[in-house]
């Protein structure tokens, strides 16, 4: 198969699942009202902690308030509906005619997540204008733009592979509905999404840091604010692709097993 | 109005229904504890949050670690307690699209009853015990003189903050009757009251308090727990408000009811 | 008294043309594409032990009717009374008067067996014990059900779960039957089933019976009494036969000659011959079918010969055609 044959067929298998949410855009808008809400709050509860106080452990309120609602922006972007989209053909045996296209299975799930990205992204800058009316939004740290954007992306990434890690388990047991709700909840809090690392007690900040979520919101986010600077900023870049390999690899593995398992089983 | 309307043949058809609901998911063992995990950890993880926050910054707006655990506990054990035996409002649609509703109206029970009792799903049962564990703990951290005033008062206000959360998701059900497509609406209120219901009202300022208030989502957990730690004196709104928590939430809870009962004079039925 | 009595029975709503797709709820919350229903007035009586026939064209406001007897909806205006009892005022006691079965949902609970089904109606609508095992007894007997009592309801035939449904709606002894389409997609055997108990049910217990169906032979075999509804007015209220005489009152005489020959008979026209086979229509009102009949065996030599009936179908289809013209 050519080039432009082999990224051909994935092109037209994203861009068919690209209309499907497309389709379901008013869901995907009704579903920003609850991350909107869910920012108002984390700025005010911010500001009411730090009360008279402006700064504190060298961030300012500004800062902090900048570092919630990106984070919960960054967290949302992640979120799709893959586990259980992947739980509900399992089930209805439509699995197999999803392995019989031309396109391989995981690649598939990939190319749904990028196609959510495309579509979801620019929804989700939708949520600026709240953002920086309820919590301000501060220019990213000098130099730290670049970085930022690139940290994002492998971020992103980690996250795509640890929720086809999440996925997989579909092939295993049917059991797991709502599973996806649990991981959305849990990441949402080891990411650093809810509360900064560096304000969690060290035991906790030590347990999180050894835990690849953390690539995905934290890292990027503490660029953009400049927690990080100079060389650890490339460090921080360093442990994300690190994590990606990692966690990528993980997810090729598990996968091959779990399509062995469903074609041995017919099932 | 005939004897069998009363309460007591409601309850009794109620649990007959209630046992055949049981019968039948006895063939569908999803597995609970996950749900009633995923639901408890998607109710406490802003908690949890909060904990780390106030365990490296000491108190928000004057408000310790323990008031907060105390007004969280009131406001998940008061969704708790609509929740469960709620939780088939969310599919009222569901049941009118598949003429199942038509089917409840033609039964000598009433309607609420049946749609109730239709299906036994458990998974809020974790926001429940999650609820109670939270504030038995909180209880016992605070400090508070627990008189026999003040248990009577907090169990009134448990109710009366389930019946302001289940009396809004009563009455936004009733819409269904009407026209479909309501649930976008209820589960945006369904964020709002998981994530405002939470916090103390002085987080927001005057007019975020004012806000609340009027919405009426601090009667659920905060002006209770203002009262209850003694606080009163440092509400945004008149203090009286915060003592008449329950009667409050009753009152919504029966308009509620009476607007469900008048939206079913305007069901249009299933449709051929 | 009447048991059912309706008086200028009038309903109105615009119903929303309902958006498909998911987020197709607020798609349908902001359109203005809206779908009118209308029952126009309607007055009608049924008398205790009555069988009616309720029929008319799908959107003529039929299954409209129905539900505001059943109670399920509010009639806009008008008068309705229903064994004592305003339906939609007091539901529940309503209920206790009323069975009801609807040919496309089931009001048996899914998953558990059909016995289960049975006891939970029983409990609900308190039938002593003894009535209840009396009645199950001799359903399960009558409809043959004994062998899928035990099966989950999900897992029962149409033809089954219909039975089911039968017995369910008269487990309580309820004065009032109604069926929406019972007969709709069962076979024949099923089918004819189904009417023999709705037939004996009305002859035995006297319980009144209003049937609403497009399968003709529902009507043929069951109804005495037609009402024909059409744009939410009553077009027709009354006995079977004098509408058949009203708007065909022709009839056929089908008879096998024994060479192949032209029939000419005074007070018959010839509309079709085919290989010694020759229909002959005629009015029974002008010339008897007996005196047809003897009139053409006198001259010519029969070797068979039937008798048809005006079908009910093609009655009401001209009826309501003329109606449509004028």
């Amino acid at each position: 198969m050519t080039l432009t044959g082999w990224s051909g067929a994935r092109w037209a298998f994203t861009s068919s699942r690209i209309r499907t949410v497309y389709a379901y855009r008013t869901d995907v808008l009704i579903w920003l009202v609850a991350p909107a809400m869910q920012i108002v709050l984390q700025a005010a509860l911010w500001r009411a902690i730090y009360g008279d106080r402006s700064i504190v452990d060298g961030v300012p309120l500004a800062m902090m308030t900048t570092y919630v609602s990106l984070a919960a922006i960054q967290h949302l972007i992640g979120w799709d509906d893959t586990t259980d989209w992947l739980i509900e053909r399992v089930r209805d045996g439509k699995i197999g005619t999803d392995m019989a296209r031309p396109v391989g299975l995981l690649t598939q799930q990939v190319c749904g997540q990028v196609a959510q990205l495309i579509v979801k992204a620019p929804m989700v800058t939708l949520l600026l204008p709240v953002v920086i009316l309820a919590s301000g939004l501060t220019a990213p740290a000098p130099g730290a733009l670049g970085p930022y954007l690139l940290s994002t992306l492998l971020g992103w990434m980690v996250n795509c592979c640890l929720s086809l890690l999440v996925a997989s388990v579909a092939f295993w047991t049917l059991e797991l509905n709502g599973m996806e709700f649990l991981y959305y909840v849990l990441s949402g809090f080891l990411s650093g999404t809810l509360v900064p690392l560096w304000v969690m007690p060290d035991w906790l900040r030590t347990i999180v840091e050894w835990l690849p979520w953390q690539s995905v919101v934290y890292t990027p986010v503490a660029i953009y604010i400049g927690r990080f600077e100079g060389a650890r900023v490339w460090e921080a870049i360093g442990v994300q692709s690190l994590w990606l390999v990692l966690v990528g690899g993980l997810t090729w593995l598990v996968w091959r097993r779990a399509v062995h398992r469903v074609v041995v089983q017919g099932g | 109005m005939s004897v069998r309307s009363s309460i007591a043949w409601q309850v009794k058809a109620g649990g007959i229904l209630f046992g055949g609901a049981l019968r039948g998911t006895a063939q569908y063992r999803a597995n609970l504890f996950l749900t009633m995990a995923a639901g408890a950890m998607f109710q406490t993880t802003g908690f949890l949050a909060l904990w780390v926050m106030l365990a490296r910054f000491g108190d928000i707006a004057g408000w310790t670690i323990s008031d907060v655990a105390l007004l969280y506990g009131i406001r998940l054990t008061a969704h708790g307690l609509w929740a469960v035996p709620f939780n088939q409002l969310m599919d009222v649609e569901h049941f009118v699209r598949e003429g199942t509703f038509d089917r409840f109206l033609v039964r000598p029970v009433n309607p609420l009853v049946q749609l109730m009792t239709s299906r036994v799903r458990l998974n809020t049962l974790g926001d429940l015990v999650a609820g109670l564990v939270m504030l038995g703990v909180a209880m016992s951290m605070v400090d508070v003189d627990w008189t026999a005033w003040k248990i009577a008062f907090l169990l009134a206000a448990l109710f009366g903050g389930a019946m302001v959360e289940g009396g809004f998701q009563l009455g936004l059900s009733a819409i269904a009757f009407r026209t479909l497509g309501s649930h976008q609406i209820r589960f945006t209120v369904d964020s709002v009251f998981n994530l405002y219901a939470n916090y103390p009202g002085t987080v927001f300022g005057r007019a975020g308090q004012w806000a609340l208030t009027i919405m009426p989502v601090a009667f659920v957990a905060y002006l209770p727990a203002s009262v209850l730690l003694g606080r009163s004196g440092e509400l945004g709104v008149p203090p009286v408000l915060a003592y008449l928590s329950p009667l409050i939430g009753a009152a919504i809870f029966a308009g509620a009811y009476a607007f469900w009962r008048r939206q079913i004079t305007h069901y249009q039925g299933a449709g051929s | 008294m009447p048991l059912i009595e309706t008086v200028d029975l009038v309903k109105e709503f615009k119903r929303v043309r309902r958006k498909d797709g998911r987020f197709g709820g607020v798609r349908t919350l902001f359109s203005r594409d809206f779908e009118v229903t209308r029952v126009d007035d309607i007055s009608f009586a049924i008398e205790p032990g009555e069988l009616v026939g309720y029929l008319g064209p799908n959107g003529a406001g039929k299954s409209t009717t129905i539900k505001m007897l059943t109670g399920i909806l509010t009639p806009t205006s008008g008068h309705l009374n229903v064994a004592g009892v305003v339906p939609w005022r007091h539901r529940e006691r309503n209920a206790r008067n009323i069975g009801v079965v609807f040919g496309q949902r089931s009001q048996l609970w899914w998953d558990l067996p059909l016995m289960d089904s049975f006891r939970m109606i029983g409990r609900l609508y308190e039938v002593p014990k003894r009535r209840y095992q009396e009645n199950v007894d001799r359903f399960v007997e009558l409809l043959g059900m004994a062998s899928f009592l035990d099966t989950p309801v999900r897992q029962l035939s149409l033809g089954q779960r219909m039975r089911g449904d039968l017995a369910a709606a008269m487990l309580y002894e309820p004065k009032i039957l109604y069926l929406d389409e019972p007969t709709v997609g069962l076979d024949v055997i099923a089918k004819e089933r189904i009417r023999e108990f709705v037939d004996e049910l009305n002859r035995d217990t006297g319980t009144t019976v209003l049937l609403t169906t497009h399968d003709m032979d529902d009507v043929e075999r069951l109804c005495r009494r037609l009402i024909l509804i059409d744009h939410g007015k009553v077009l027709y209220d009354g006995p079977v036969a004098p509408l058949k005489e009203q708007y065909a009152p022709h009839r056929e005489l089908v008879v096998q000659l024994a060479s192949d020959t032209d029939v000419n008979v005074d007070g018959a026209e010839t509309v079709k011959a085919e290989s010694g086979r020759v229909w002959l229509s005629f009015d029974p009102r002008e010339t008897p079918a007996a005196q047809l009949i003897a009139a053409v065996s006198a001259k010519y030599e029969i070797t068979d010969l039937s008798l048809t009936e005006p079908d009910l179908e093609g009655v009401i289809r001209r009826m309501y055609l003329e109606r449509e013209s004028r």
